[in-house]
């Protein structure tokens, strides 16, 4: 299955902006998220087929958002890409172990965060 | 320490994430910009290449002041570029601005064309469709003019129309002989009809005629066989039509019949015309002879070369037979009248000599006038009174 439709969260508008404006010319459907509950909800709500998720997150940090979202039926197989500007090898361990499927440090061009979505095409 | 750097790299890393999406987000509306300046550039050549191989003229005018004009505009009106630019719309039409005004040249359509003669720079008037439209985005005082040259249409129209008129005219005059030639062909057509209908109650009426005359009639061809005939005509030969129909003339014709009518069929095309009466001999069916007498006449076709022999005839058998039968009486009382003399009437005779005037006013001696018309003959003696008289001695 091709991955179209993604839930984004980030707490900062810039990037949220950014990354909505590309996707969207790509044809992916965009869910957009800028705290942590919000991304729960969101995700139970719209089922998306990927999730790019920062770690820094009002409400609830990325890191539990995570392992709820791993914990619960519904979306414990949507693939989790954690991008984060914490990239030390401790938070990318506490990543991982929340369930994690990829931990992605920042700063990443477009280019580079569309082709690890795409890895996840046909999985 | 290490927390303060720990969060001070996160911060860094926050920062360069959105100074990279930011770059590409310039980046891309860079290129995005170039490409529409592309796009505009070959758009604008596209316009270029439109408004120089156009026939029509094309020129912007501001407040009524020419700013530009294509080549086509010049060529038209016979200007020079710079003679053009910068000059007032009345170098081309004096009462170009009245007319913009009454909203005669700007129509609600840029479609919309008026006819205008503009000023040509030698002085004359060119009959142009021009079309008019405001530049609404740049300032209602800027338009756009488009003039279309169609002197060479007016002259191709009025070329044509003469031509129209013409054609009129011919169309006229053919019709009015047209309906001339109609009407006498309609009076040929009933002439004619009338023709076929008294030629139909003609042929009718002798084909009656022909069929109810106790004279036979039939028609030869020019080798001689029957293609027309009538009902006497099959009495007299005592054949029926079907075995009529077709037969040669040799057929039911004697030896000496058959040449005297091949020699007539002979010379009908030979500038001897052929006898107009013959008698001949026909072989009934039955075997019987009977003769009979013709009128001939040579049957014409159609262009009135010569096509055959038709023939009247006439039965004369009987009156042939009657004829030959007083003839032959007629040669035999001859024969019997030229055995019997007999003296008969008053004989002039001289009372003193007794000569005898004959028929020719001569006067013949008796004896030899008597001989010659009776079968007596004399002997010569003297009576005796004469003895006396001429013999008194004896």
């Amino acid at each position: 299955m091709k991955i179209r439709k993604i839930l984004i969260v980030d707490d900062e508008q810039i990037i949220l902006s950014y990354l909505e404006k590309k996707f969207t010319k790509l044809d992916y459907s965009v869910y957009l998220a800028g705290d942590g509950e919000e991304a729960v909800k969101q995700a139970f709500l719209n089922n998306p087929d990927i999730i790019l998720l920062d770690i820094k997150l009002p409400k609830l940090n990325g890191i539990d958002v995570c392992k709820k979202l791993k914990a619960d039926e519904r979306t414990k197989n949507i693939p989790i890409l954690i991008l984060s500007a914490r990239a030390q090898a401790s938070e990318i361990k506490i990543g991982i172990a929340a369930g994690a499927d990829k931990y992605l440090c920042k700063p990443m061009s477009f280019p580079d965060i569309l082709s690890e979505i795409r890895a996840y095409d046909n999985k | 320490m290490d927390k303060i750097t720990h969060n001070h790299d996160e911060q860094q890393r926050r920062l360069l994430q959105e100074y990279i999406f930011n770059l590409e987000d310039v980046q891309e509306q860079a290129e995005e910009l170039s490409a529409a300046h592309e796009k505009l550039k070959q758009s604008q050549e596209m316009l270029r290449a439109v408004v120089d191989s156009t026939t029509h003229g094309l020129c912007l005018l501001r407040n009524n002041i020419f700013t530009w004009c294509n080549e086509a505009f010049l060529d038209i009106l016979g200007w020079r570029k710079e003679e053009v630019i910068g000059k007032a719309i009345d170098l081309i039409h004096p009462h170009f601005v009245e007319d913009a005004k009454s909203g005669i040249i700007f129509g609600t359509s840029p479609k919309t064309m008026r006819e205008h003669n503009l000023l040509h720079k030698d002085g004359h008037c060119v009959p142009c469709l021009v079309s008019g439209r405001i530049l609404q985005l740049d300032n209602p005082a800027s338009y756009i003019l488009s003039i279309t040259d169609f002197s060479r249409r007016k002259q191709m129209e009025q070329e044509l129309r003469r031509h129209s008129e013409r054609l009129e005219e011919i169309v006229k005059e053919r019709t009015a002989k047209l309906l001339i030639a109609n009407e006498h062909l309609h009076e040929e057509i009933n002439e004619r009809k009338w023709t076929e209908k008294a030629l139909r109650e003609s042929e009718e009426k002798y084909r009656t005629i022909l069929q109810s005359i106790k004279e036979g009639y039939f028609e030869l061809d020019l080798s001689g066989n029957i293609i027309f005939f009538n009902e006497a005509a099959c009495r007299s030969s005592q054949y029926s039509t079907e075995e009529i129909m077709g037969m040669h003339y040799q057929r039911y014709c004697t030896t000496e019949s058959v040449m005297k009518i091949s020699k007539m069929l002979r010379e009908i095309s030979s500038p001897e015309k052929p006898e107009k009466r013959i008698d001949f001999e026909i072989i009934c069916k039955n075997g019987k002879i009977i003769i009979v007498e013709a009128s001939v006449t040579v049957l014409l076709d159609q262009v009135g070369e010569p096509a055959g022999l038709r023939f009247v005839t006439r039965d004369v058998t009987e009156r042939k037979k009657a004829q030959e039968e007083r003839e032959k009486l007629i040669r035999e009382l001859r024969e019997a009248l030229a055995s019997v003399k007999i003296l008969s009437g008053l004989l002039p005779i001289c009372s003193c000599c007794k000569k005898i005037r004959n028929d020719e006013g001569y006067w013949e001696q008796i004896e030899s006038y008597i001989r010659d018309r009776s079968d007596a003959d004399f002997t010569h003696g003297i009576c005796p009174e004469c003895r006396k008289k001429l013999y008194p001695n004896i």
